[in-house]
């Protein structure tokens, strides 16, 4: 054995631990990789989902009037839209001042259907079909120019004869930061400095998108119908897996004899389940609840198609089957989770409540779940969590891209999801920005989903401790 | 004293055995318990003192693979007769444990749980029997104002007479009490004791105690149990046996047998 | 003394107030067996939900089983082909000098293209020179480099000036009517001998099947699987039958079900090229992350620390699949590498960033069951902190480690939106593998075809269900390898 001098010693160990300190660094630096990717992706989100458009419009707006419109007031406003477009007049009436719908304004008294609002005191008693046909356009027309602001007689005119569409569009920071290049390609595009359109700032995150309908124009679509699609189906998850998922778990922790073959096969196997990829549980609601249960014009028994009940037109892909698709999926976690929550009850709690003469399912009911609730509710969040943004089991069960309808239990139906994944996958201009808007609603609705769950799950826990 | 039976011992252990799967923990232990006496087992730890409780009340049934042979009269009826409910006997012969372990409910639930669990709805009945099972217990001055209070918000004597009141709030025949006051301090622990006191006249008690002093205190009986052993290294298996039962007097001033006499006066165990 | 008769009076308080409430149930004595239908209900309908989850995976198996066996049972028609002379290409031959010959082996061929420069002998056409086939491979202004010897003809020597004859597939047609008796097909010269005694064929929807093969005819059996016999006109298609083997299933370059190329391969290829990348990814950002927080994080960094690897789990995958594409391919690696706008590599990026929570989490399990002992033996030996790690937690828990990895494999193998979204659509078999073309996996084909209105009956309905069992039976063996090691890891420490 050699001795190693004092000095050598030393400064081999100088050495060996600044290679320690590198690779503390480097190890530290996988948090920052792991931070850098979540700041990218809201980056890039935000990036998407505000930008620059180029629009043309169907109609030029210089055609319509010599002066800019905006410089325009309500009546004059008001006075294009009779001349351009006067049968769409009753329907903006409609849509923006009145609660009823086309049809029902079209025959209610102007003084019914637009109570509180002003109206031309000679019309009050007539129904919008009542006004001679001449006539109606412009009574329509003064109705909007006294109730509406010019900003919104504007939208009104854009919407309804300009008709805007995508012509480019640009990302946020290419636009902040790369104007020039855009200028340059606009030009490139419109060598007509008359029609070249200008580069417009476009929030593609719209607030009405929440009550609008899909369009098949992203400047005006919405998400309306994929994200009542989303609820329903959490309502279904939250109604059937829930249930089902906590009492399974009470069933292995109480009731099952571990030493019984089949309890440790209904264990092992819902560990075993816990790692089977969403699409095959897609594969599995295609074919049991929607090809089986389903349609019985092939096959399926109209359960899920809803002939059974009496819909006619079902197919077997809709909400339910797409909802019940999620519940199995989610089922193993829920199930997990809540028997973690069940086996960290205290035994005493358990041993006080027989004690006093109840029986097993009294003690289970009136102590062990009430004790093992905050921990379920945790569980029960995470699983509504992965419900919310799964979408491959939904692409397989055969949800619609495209739904301008509100969806019913067994109508076709979207998700958000679905939304985000197909607007992704389009080529056309605005789609992709429209995925990203998507996407911060998607994401708005998970943290608002956690902030419930953490504010339930401290209550819950605060009324059991002190 | 109307409901009581006639029989006059409230419980009467006929030479069980208690079983843990195979392996049998207490042997051929008999002890007749009188009706309204304190009636407390000592012993070293492990010698089956809890084991022989828990029998009582049928609470070793919970527990996988244990079993009981032998009989336990309880007013003339065999406990672990085919026809008996173990949950019907858990009501009559009620249990107080080691720690206290109210449940994580208020003050009112947790006395109120058992009168639920027997189908008392009437709100102002539930809270007569809450506020009697209190004043019994004498607790009640303490928390009234607090009902809605988490039990567990109380001290650890406070939260044992919680759930001694839990107990009685059913109305049981027998309590059976596991060291009570084990993990209490003294001035908690002289409560309880004349808790006890107070509570004979209406009940039969059996308390275990790991303290001879208490048994002293507060029995009218004692059983003492003492660990036997067989066999050598791996093959040693040990049990618990009954070695002596008699009035707490006898057994304290005149111990019939050895082992009891060394035990009592501290040169064992 | 007082006190007593206080409690006697409680007692009986309570007594009575339970009679009251509860009338005889309140007797004190009565132990005898309650009947409790309502605990009995209960425990069938809870054991009912704990065998839901039995269903589940018996349903599973069973309906990705008999579907499989469906999709082995399916079989295609396709256009019987055969390579004819393309008589659209004009006449070329090698050039007539004396350079213009060429040997067995050489690979370029000068050409003359007499007036017509603009030939179009792109590479991948095969053209006939004497009886020698051969594939074009390049095509320069003046020559063509070409592999010789193609389709099993042998490669030779030619003389200058020989024509050289574009070829091109066609399909079959037979050359006479066939009348309802018939049972002699004529086809063209030569293109008999690649069908097979035994073979099964179309003409329209009737199924015959080749009894005899007499020159250039085929001797058939008629009406089979009762088709209807009709007569057929000259020049009707002729249709082969294809179907799936497990051989060609496990071992064929091509999947395109409809027209019969029952490969799986190229799917399985992307699938495992997307998760080498992601593991490539996610094992040293993951470990890393493992070791700092189990063995240099405080308790107050942790806290900081662990939530980012919660919100990387709950990013939903469709909004990774858009950071794949938007960000990944079209910000990144578009601009550096000019990758293609779908691609495995970009891919495998984003299904790594996502797994890294799984490694992490596991990893530090396994590194937290290393004893104490062991690390502060190491220490005492007087090895700095980097060192003990190398040398004595990564290898203490080195086989914790390997089941995280695995676990990462099998969740990166499932994984669908990320891979629908940025790997690309349609199967793509690249050898040696290219990760940056676009190349769709097992789960992204499964999630691309079953978009649409699938009908049941169709050789793509029961496909995606064959690949769904590929997948399957590759994630149930992954999860369970991982859950052996494991146990076993945890038995060693316990
Ligand atoms: N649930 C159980 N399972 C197996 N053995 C047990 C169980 N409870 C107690 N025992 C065993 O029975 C014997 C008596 O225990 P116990 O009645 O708790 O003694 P004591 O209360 O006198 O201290 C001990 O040897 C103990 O290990
Ligand atoms: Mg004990």
């Amino acid at each position: 054995m050699t001795r190693i001098e004092e000095g050598v010693f030393r400064s081999m160990l100088i050495g060996r631990q600044d290679k320690g300190l590198t690779m503390r660094r480097l190890y530290a630096a996988s948090f920052g990789l792991a931070i850098l990717a979540l700041v990218l992706l809201a980056l890039t989100i935000t990036n998407e989902a505000f930008g620059y458009v180029a629009l043309v419009y169907k109609i030029e707006p210089e055609t319509i009037s010599d002066r800019p419109l905006a410089e325009l007031n309500e009546t004059e406003l008001v006075a294009l839209l009779v001349e351009k477009a006067p049968g769409q007049l009753p329907k903006m009436v409609s849509d923006a001042l009145s609660p009823m719908d086309l049809q029902t304004f079209a025959r209610a008294s102007l003084k019914d259907s637009l109570a509180g609002k002003q109206i031309p005191a000679e019309y009050a008693d007539k129904t919008p079909a009542d006004i001679p046909t001449d006539e109606r356009a412009s009574v329509m027309g003064q109705i909007l120019a006294d109730n509406l602001t010019q900003e919104q007689i504007l939208e009104l005119i854009e919407a309804a004869i300009l008709q805007p569409t995508v012509s480019e569009s640009w990302p946020l920071f290419e636009g902040l930061f790369n104007r020039r290049a855009i200028e340059e390609r606009l030009v490139e595009l419109f060598p007509d400095e008359i029609t070249r359109p200008e580069l417009r700032f476009k929030s593609w995150l719209r607030l009405e998108m929440l009550t609008k309908p899909m369009d098949s124009n992203p400047l005006v679509s919405g998400v309306r119908t994929a994200l009542l699609g989303t609820v329903y189906l959490l309502i279904i998850v939250v109604l059937t897996a829930f249930p089902v998922g906590i009492a399974a778990a009470i069933y292995l922790e109480e009731y099952a004899d571990p030493n019984k073959w089949y309890n440790r096969l209904i264990e092992t196997n819902i560990r075993n389940l816990a790692g089977v990829p969403s699409i095959i549980y897609g594969l599995l609601g295609l074919q049991l609840l929607v090809r089986f249960m389903g349609d019985p014009a092939t096959g399926g028994l109209g359960l899920t198609s809803g002939q059974a009940f009496g819909i006619i037109d079902g197919t077997g892909r809709n909400i339910i089957t797409a909802g019940l698709t999620l519940s199995l999926l989610v089922l193993p976690v829920v199930i997990i989770n809540a028997q973690e929550s069940i086996r960290a009850v205290p035994p005493s709690y358990r041993d006080a409540s027989y004690g006093l003469g109840a029986t097993k399912w009294q003690t289970i009911w009136r102590t062990v779940l009430p004790s093992a609730l905050p921990g379920i509710l945790t569980g029960i969040i995470l699983s509504l969590s992965r419900a919310v943004g799964e979408t491959a089991p939904l692409v397989v069960v055969g949800a619609s891209t495209f739904i301008v309808q509100d969806p019913g239990l067994f109508t076709r139906f979207t998700a958000l999801p679905i939304q985000i994944y197909n607007w992704t996958s389009r080529p056309q201009a605005g789609f992709r920005e429209l995925a990203a808007a998507a996407i911060i609603i998607l994401l708005v609705l998970l943290v608002a989903i956690n902030t419930i769950a953490f504010v339930l799950r401290n209550q819950a826990r605060r009324r059991l401790q002190v | 004293m109307t409901q009581n039976g006639h029989h006059p011992r409230a419980v009467d252990i006929q030479n069980i055995s208690v079983y843990y799967g195979s392996y049998r923990a207490v042997r051929d232990v008999s002890i007749p318990v009188e009706k309204n006496k304190i009636t407390a087992f000592i012993g070293p730890s492990g010698c089956g003192k809890s084991t022989v409780l828990r029998a009582i009340n049928r609470m070793n049934d919970l527990v996988p693979g244990a079993r009981v042979e032998g009989q336990i009269l309880y007013h003339g009826r065999n406990l672990y007769a085919p026809d008996v409910d173990p949950v019907e006997v858990r009501r009559r012969i009620g249990m107080v444990f080691q720690k206290p372990n109210p449940f994580p409910k208020s003050i009112f639930e947790n006395v109120a749980y058992g009168p639920r669990l027997l189908g008392v709805r009437d709100k102002n009945t539930l809270k007569e029997i809450v506020e009697s099972s209190l004043k019994q217990a004498a607790l009640w001055d303490e928390v009234k104002n607090d009902l809605d209070k988490s039990g567990l918000a109380l001290s650890g004597g406070q939260q044992q007479r919680l759930c001694i009141a839990r107990t009685i709030a059913v109305e049981p025949d027998v309590i059976l009490m596991d060291e009570p006051c084990s993990a209490l301090d003294p001035i908690s622990t002289q409560h309880i004791e004349e808790l006890m006191q107070e509570l004979v006249s209406q009940y039969t008690i059996i308390i275990v105690t790991h303290n001879m002093q208490q048994a002293i205190r507060v029995s009218d009986y004692t059983a003492f149990y003492s660990i036997r052993k067989s066999g050598e290294g791996k093959e040693e298996t040990r049990w618990g046996e009954l070695v002596e039962f008699g009035e707490t007097q006898q057994i304290f001033t005149q111990p019939q047998n050895a082992e009891t006499a060394d035990y009592i006066s501290g040169r064992f165990g | 003394m007082e006190q007593a008769i206080e409690g006697t009076s409680y007692s009986n308080e309570r007594s009575r107030l339970l009679t009251e409430a509860l009338g005889k149930r309140a007797e004190r004595t009565d132990i005898g067996k309650r009947a409790r239908p309502g605990e009995r209900i209960i425990l069938i309908l809870l054991f009912a939900a704990g065998l839901l989850s039995i269903f589940t995976t018996a349903f599973i198996v069973i309906f990705l089983g008999t579907e499989a066996v469906g999709f082995f049972q399916s079989r295609a028609w396709i256009y019987a082909k055969m390579t004819v002379v393309d008589q659209a290409v004009p006449p070329v031959s090698l050039r007539s000098d004396a350079e213009g010959a060429v040997t067995s082996t050489d690979t370029s061929l000068l050409l003359d293209l007499g007036d017509q420069p603009r030939v179009p002998l792109i590479p991948g056409t095969l053209i006939q020179i004497g009886d020698e086939i051969m594939r074009v491979v390049e095509r320069r202004e003046r020559s063509i480099i070409v592999e010789r010897g193609y389709d099993g003809t042998e490669a030779v020597a030619h003389e200058a000036g020989l024509p050289i004859l574009a070829l091109k597939e066609d399909t079959v047609k037979i050359t006479e009517a066939l009348g309802e008796e018939d049972v002699r097909i004529a086809l063209p010269e030569d293109v008999a001998d690649s069908f097979a005694v035994g073979d099964m064929i179309h003409l329209e929807t009737e199924t015959m099947r080749i009894a005899a093969i007499e020159g250039s005819s085929l001797v058939v059996e008629r009406g089979l699987e009762d088709t209807p016999v009709r007569a057929y006109p000259a020049n009707t298609v002729v249709q082969v039958e294809r179907r799936p083997t497990l051989l060609t299933y496990l071992t064929g370059t091509r999947w395109q079900p409809q027209t019969g190329d029952f490969g799986v391969l190229p799917l399985v290829e992307s699938t495992f090229m997307t998760t080498f990348i992601a593991i490539l990814t996610a094992l040293p950002v993951g470990l890393a992350a493992a070791i700092y927080l189990s063995e240099y994080a405080t308790q107050r960094v942790r806290a900081i620390l662990n939530p980012i690897l919660e919100i990387l789990v709950g990013v939903p995958t469709v909004v990774f699949g858009f950071f794949a594409l938007q960000f990944v391919t079209i910000g990144v690696l578009r601009p550096l590498f000019g990758v293609d706008i779908y691609n495995t590599l970009s891919a495998g990026l984003v299904v790594g960033i996502m797994i890294v929570p799984t490694i992490a989490s596991m990893s530090l399990d396994a590194m937290g069951s290393v004893p104490r002992g062991l690390r502060e033996a190491s220490y005492g030996l007087g090895a700095t902190k980097l060192e003990t790690i190398a040398k004595v937690v990564l290898p203490a828990s080195l086989s914790g480690v390997v089941a995280a990895v695995i676990l990462g494999i099998s969740r990166a193998v499932g994984e669908t939106m990320i891979v629908a979204i940025a790997a690309g659509a349609g199967p793509n078999w690249t050898f040696p593998p290219n990760f940056t073309v676009g190349a769709e996996t097992m789960t992204g084909h499964i999630a691309r075809i079953s978009g649409g209105d699938l009908s049941y009956q169709s050789v793509d309905y029961s496909s995606i269900f064959s690949i769904g069992l590929t997948l399957f039976i590759i994630t149930f063996l992954l999860t369970q390898v991982s859950t052996y090691i494991t146990r076993r890891f945890r038995e060693m420490y316990e």
